[in-house]
C-alpha cells in the first residue's frame, strides 16, 4: 500500500524515531480509549477500534446492579436475624412457639421486625362454610326425619366441619356410636336435606336463593348410586373379560360385513336378472337371481374375424369393426393401423375424459390393459370389437344410473355383473394378452 | 419451601418397625437412626457390664432393670442381655421401652430438652385410639413438649413425594402396609395389612442357606486372628451365657444382610425348579466361608408375588393362611376398599416405599402385574424415589417437611389445649 500512495504522491505519515535500541518510542502511540465501567475487560479487548464505546441506557437498572455493586443500605438499618415468640392468630389456645425473625437494627440501636402485623401463615387457615343450626332452627326448621336423631345430625355435622365437607373422608371416618352403617350417598343427602332446608328458612322464601347450587340442583342420592354402580362394573372389569368381549365383538363385526357383502352382492346381480325396480329387500331378489342359472359361453354370439374372407374386403378394421379401406394406398402395417382405432375409439367415447378415464380403469381390471402384440386379422378385430363391447356396455349402464337415478330409487351400478360378463369373454377369447 | 417454610425448631420421631429415627424438623434425613430393638439386661448382671447408654427403665414390672438403646447396646455379647422387639405388630407392647428409647434420643443423640421443642410423632396408619391417647400421654406427662402432633405413615409418606392423594405400598419390616390417602388424610378403610415384609425374606433367606448345610455365625460369635502371617484363623468364642434371642437376632442380621446384597426380584414368574442351573453369586460369611447363591436370588423375593411358595421353605408359615395375598392382590383390595371415584387416582398414583422396596427391579414388576391384573380403563403407575435414603426414610423425611411447614403451625396440639381437653383432644386435632 505504502508505494502506491508513493506512485500517487499522497502525504504519508511519518515513521515512528527509532530509539537507540531499534523499537518504535512509546510516546507516540495512538491514544486508547478507556474501558467503560461495567464492561470486562475481556470484552472490551475483543471490541477494538470500530465499535463506539457509547454508554447504552438500557441496562442501567436491571439485575446486574446487585451484584458487582455494593448494597444501598436500607434505611431501615443494619439487617439482623432474631430467635423470637409469635403468636398465631388462627390458633385459639394462644400458644406461642419460637421462630427466626427477620429484624433491623437502626443507628439508634432499637431493634425492629421487619413486619408487623399477624402471623403470615395465619390467612392460610380457611373454613369452609358448613350450614349448622342453633337450637330454635332446629325446632322450627329441620324437618324430622325417623331416620337420624338429633345427636347423629349433630355427630354429622361436626365431621363435616372437621374434614371441611370432604364426604369420602367422612364417609371413610363415620362411626357413630349404636348408630347404623351409613353409606357416602345417605350422610350427603342428609347434609344437603338439612342445609337446603336452612339456607330457605334464613332467606326467607326460595325465590331469593333460586340460584344458589343447592337450591338449582338438589342432590339426587338415587342417581349417585346408580352411578357408583356402573363405575365400580366398570372398574371391575379384568382383562380376561375385555378380551371375551373384543373378541365376541370383532366375530360379529365379521359376520356383519360378510352380510352386507352378501346382500351388496345380490342387490347387483337383481337388475341384470329379470326387473330393474328396486327393492329394498335385496334378499327376495338375491334369492331370485342366485336361482337363475349362470349364461354358459354358447349363449353369447362370439364374433368370427377369421382371415378367411372373400376378397376385395379389406383386412384392417375401423373403430366400428366394420373393415375399412385405407386412405392412402400402399403398405399399412395392420397393428399400427389397429392402435390408431383404439385411439379414434376411446377419443369417440361420449361423455369426455371422465367416461374415457372410467371406460381405462374397466379394462385395466378386466385385465385388458395390454393390446395384443400380433397382428393377426383375426386378433385385430377381436381386440377392436371387445373395446367397442366394454365401451357399449359402460354406455349402457351410465343410462340406466341417470334414468334410475331419475326415478329416485338407489341401485347399485350394474359394472360389477357387467365386469364378470366380460371377464368371461377375454378369458375363451385368448386374445387378452 | 422457601417460601412456604416455617421452621419452629420441632423434633420428628419415626419409631418403625425395623429402624429408629429422630432429627430435627426442616433437614433433608433423620440426624439419627438405630435399630429399633432394646437390650434387656436383668438386674442380677449389673457388676461387669461394659455398655456406654446405661438408664433404668421405671415402666410396668420390676423384670428388666437395664434397657440398653441404640446401634452399640445390641451389639456387643452382654451375658445375659436380652435382645427385644420395641414394636410388634405395629403396636408398642412395652411402653417402658419405648420410653428407654426416647430417653436414648433426647439425652444421648439430639442432646435437647424436650420441653422447649414441638414434637411430631409418626405412627402406623391402623393405630388404635387407645395406642394414640397412650403415646400422647406418655410425651405430655414425662417430657412435657409445648405442643405434639401424630401423623399416620401413609399421610407422611404421601406428602414426601409430593402428592395430595396417592395409594402408599411402604414395603416395611415387619409387615406390608397399603393404604390410601386422599386429599391428605388417610382412607382408614383402604388398609391392607400383609405379612409379607422383611423379616419374613429374611427368614426364608436363612432356611435357604441352612438348607445348603452351611452354618451361620455372626460377627459377634468370632474372632478372625492372624496365627501365621499372612493367613487368618478364625476362633469361635465361648459364649455360654449369651441368650438366644441375641444369638437369633444376629443370625437374622446375617441373613438380612446376605438378602440384601444378593437378591433381586425376576422380571416374570420365576420357579426355582426350572431355574436350577442359573448362575449363583458368591457371598463372604464373617467366618471366611464363601457360599454360593442360586435360585433362591430370585426364590426369596417371588414370595411377594406367591405366597404360597412359603411351603418350600420349611419352618415357615403364615399364622393366618387366609391373609395369604400377594402384593399385587393386596394393592387391588385395598384400592377396591375405597369409594369408586378416587379408584381411578388411586391407580395412576401408587407410591412404593420401605426398606424392603429397595429390593432391585420391585417396583418394575408390580407394575407390569398390577397392570395385568387392573381394569383396562385405568391407568396403572408405580413410582418410588429414586434415592435410597429416600425409600428407607420417606415417613421421616414427610415429617420432617410438614413440621416446618408455614401452614401447618395452627394444626399442633398444644400443652394447654392437652391440660384443658385432656388426650381425647388428639382425634380432632390429628384425625
Amino acid at each position: 500500500m505504502s508505494d502506491v500512495k508513493d506512485i500517487l504522491g499522497m502525504a504519508r505519515p511519518a515513521p515512528p524515531p527509532l530509539s537507540f535500541d531499534g523499537e518504535p518510542s512509546k510516546a507516540t502511540k495512538a491514544p486508547k480509549t478507556k474501558r467503560p465501567e461495567g464492561m470486562s475487560r475481556e470484552a472490551f479487548a475483543l471490541l477494538g477500534d470500530s465499535a463506539p464505546i457509547v454508554p447504552s441506557h438500557l441496562a442501567e437498572g436491571s439485575q446486574a446492579q446487585g451484584l458487582k455493586e455494593k448494597r444501598k443500605p436500607s434505611a431501615r438499618g443494619q439487617v439482623t436475624y432474631q430467635w423470637r415468640k409469635f403468636k398465631n392468630e388462627a390458633r385459639t389456645d394462644g400458644l406461642e412457639l419460637e421462630h427466626w425473625v427477620k429484624c433491623f437494627r437502626d443507628h439508634l440501636g432499637k431493634i425492629r421486625p421487619e413486619s408487623e402485623g399477624e402471623y403470615k401463615y395465619a390467612k392460610y387457615d380457611r373454613k369452609m362454610l358448613v350450614y349448622r343450626y342453633d337450637e330454635e332452627e332446629w325446632e322450627d326448621v329441620i324437618i324430622k326425619d325417623p331416620d337420624w336423631s338429633r345427636e347423629e345430625t349433630d355427630y354429622l355435622l361436626s365431621l363435616c366441619d372437621l374434614f371441611d365437607l370432604r364426604f369420602i373422608l367422612i364417609g371413610d371416618r363415620y362411626q357413630f356410636p349404636g348408630g347404623k352403617p351409613r353409606t357416602t350417598e345417605d350422610l350427603k343427602q342428609r347434609y344437603y336435606t338439612v342445609a337446603r332446608q336452612l339456607l330457605i328458612a334464613r332467606e326467607g322464601g326460595e325465590s331469593g336463593i333460586a340460584n344458589h347450587v343447592i337450591i338449582k340442583h338438589p342432590f339426587n342420592a338415587q342417581h349417585e348410586r346408580q352411578r357408583k354402580n356402573a363405575m365400580d362394573t366398570l372398574l371391575r372389569r379384568t382383562q380376561a373379560q375385555e378380551a371375551a368381549d373384543s373378541a365376541v365383538l370383532a366375530e360379529a363385526g365379521i359376520i356383519e360385513a360378510a352380510r352386507k357383502a352378501e346382500a351388496a352382492a345380490r342387490r347387483a346381480a337383481a337388475p341384470a336378472a329379470v326387473e330393474t325396480a328396486a327393492t329394498p329387500a335385496a334378499a327376495s331378489t338375491g334369492v331370485a337371481a342366485a336361482a337363475v342359472p349362470a349364461p354358459s359361453l354358447a349363449d353369447f354370439n362370439l364374433p368370427d374375424f377369421s382371415g378367411d374372407v372373400p376378397p376385395g374386403t379389406s383386412s384392417l378394421f375401423g373403430p366400428d369393426v366394420t373393415p375399412l379401406k385405407p386412405a392412402k394406398p400402399g403398405v399399412v402395417a395392420r397393428s399400427a393401423h389397429m392402435r390408431d382405432m383404439v385411439a379414434v375409439q376411446l377419443q369417440r367415447i361420449p361423455g369426455g375424459a371422465r367416461a374415457q378415464k372410467a371406460f381405462e380403469a374397466a379394462l385395466a381390471e378386466l385385465g385388458l390393459a395390454e393390446p395384443p402384440t400380433n397382428g393377426l386379422r383375426a386378433v385385430c378385430g377381436a381386440w377392436l370389437s371387445l373395446r367397442k363391447e366394454v365401451i357399449d356396455r359402460l354406455e349402457v349402464a351410465r343410462t340406466l344410473q341417470v334414468r334410475t337415478m331419475d326415478a329416485g330409487a338407489p341401485l347399485a351400478l350394474g359394472g360389477s355383473a357387467d365386469k364378470r360378463a366380460g371377464k368371461r369373454k377375454a378369458s375363451t377369447l385368448g386374445g387378452g394378452r | 419451601m422457601m417460601n412456604g417454610g416455617d421452621e419452629v425448631n420441632a423434633l420428628v420421631i419415626d419409631l418403625g418397625s425395623s429402624t429408629a429415627k429422630a432429627g430435627y424438623a426442616g433437614d433433608d434425613t433423620p440426624k439419627c437412626y438405630f435399630p429399633s430393638f432394646v437390650g434387656n439386661l436383668p438386674a442380677q448382671a449389673g457388676a461387669g457390664t461394659k455398655g456406654e447408654v446405661k438408664r433404668e427403665a421405671d415402666a410396668n414390672g420390676a423384670d428388666h432393670a437395664r434397657l440398653l438403646v441404640g446401634n452399640n447396646a445390641v451389639d456387643l455379647a452382654r451375658d445375659y442381655m436380652e435382645v427385644q422387639p420395641v414394636v410388634r405388630h405395629g403396636a408398642h407392647e412395652d411402653w417402658g421401652r419405648v420410653e428407654a428409647v426416647l430417653e436414648h434420643i433426647f439425652r444421648d443423640h439430639l442432646n435437647v430438652n424436650p420441653a422447649e421443642h414441638p414434637i411430631l410423632m409418626a405412627e402406623p396408619s391402623f393405630a388404635t385410639d387407645k395406642a394414640r391417647e397412650r403415646m400422647v400421654e406418655l410425651l405430655f406427662e414425662k417430657h412435657s413438649p409445648p405442643a405434639l402432633f401424630l401423623g399416620k405413615n401413609a399421610m407422611l409418606t404421601s406428602f414426601a413425594v409430593g402428592r395430595q392423594t396417592s395409594l402408599v405400598v411402604d414395603a416395611g419390616h415387619e409387615a406390608t402396609v397399603v393404604a390410601a390417602v386422599h386429599d391428605g388424610y388417610v382412607l382408614k378403610k383402604s388398609i391392607v395389612q400383609s405379612p409379607l415384609g422383611g423379616q419374613l425374606l429374611t427368614r426364608c433367606m436363612k432356611q435357604a442357606v441352612l438348607r445348603k448345610g452351611v452354618e451361620l455365625h455372626p460377627q459377634t460369635s468370632l474372632r478372625r486372628l492372624e496365627t501365621v502371617p499372612g493367613k487368618l484363623e478364625v476362633k469361635f468364642l465361648s459364649q455360654p451365657h449369651v441368650t438366644d434371642s441375641f444369638r437369633q437376632y444376629h443370625v437374622e442380621a446375617l441373613a438380612a444382610d446376605i438378602k440384601e446384597t444378593t437378591c433381586r426380584v425376576s422380571d416374570v414368574r420365576f420357579s426355582s425348579e426350572e431355574n436350577a442351573n442359573i448362575p449363583t453369586v458368591s457371598y463372604e460369611l464373617p467366618d471366611g466361608n464363601e457360599i454360593q447363591i442360586g435360585p433362591e436370588r430370585f426364590g426369596v423375593p417371588e414370595l411377594l408375588f406367591q405366597p404360597s411358595l412359603i411351603s418350600t421353605f420349611e419352618g415357615q408359615a403364615f399364622a393366618d393362611a387366609t391373609k395369604m395375598r400377594s402384593l399385587p392382590e393386596a394393592v387391588l383390595d385395598s384400592i377396591n376398599q375405597c369409594d369408586v371415584d378416587v379408584r381411578r387416582d388411586l391407580f395412576s398414583g401408587i407410591v412404593l416405599t420401605g426398606g424392603s422396596s429397595l429390593l432391585v427391579q420391585l417396583r418394575e414388576r408390580l407394575e407390569r402385574e398390577l397392570s395385568d391384573r387392573a381394569p383396562p380403563t385405568a391407568k396403572v403407575k408405580v413410582t418410588a424415589p429414586t434415592n435410597s435414603l429416600e425409600r428407607r426414610f420417606s415417613v421421616w423425611i414427610g415429617a420432617s417437611i410438614l413440621a416446618s411447614l408455614g401452614s401447618f403451625q395452627q394444626m399442633w396440639l398444644s400443652k394447654m389445649e392437652y391440660d384443658e381437653h385432656g388426650a381425647a383432644m388428639i382425634h380432632k386435632k390429628s384425625p
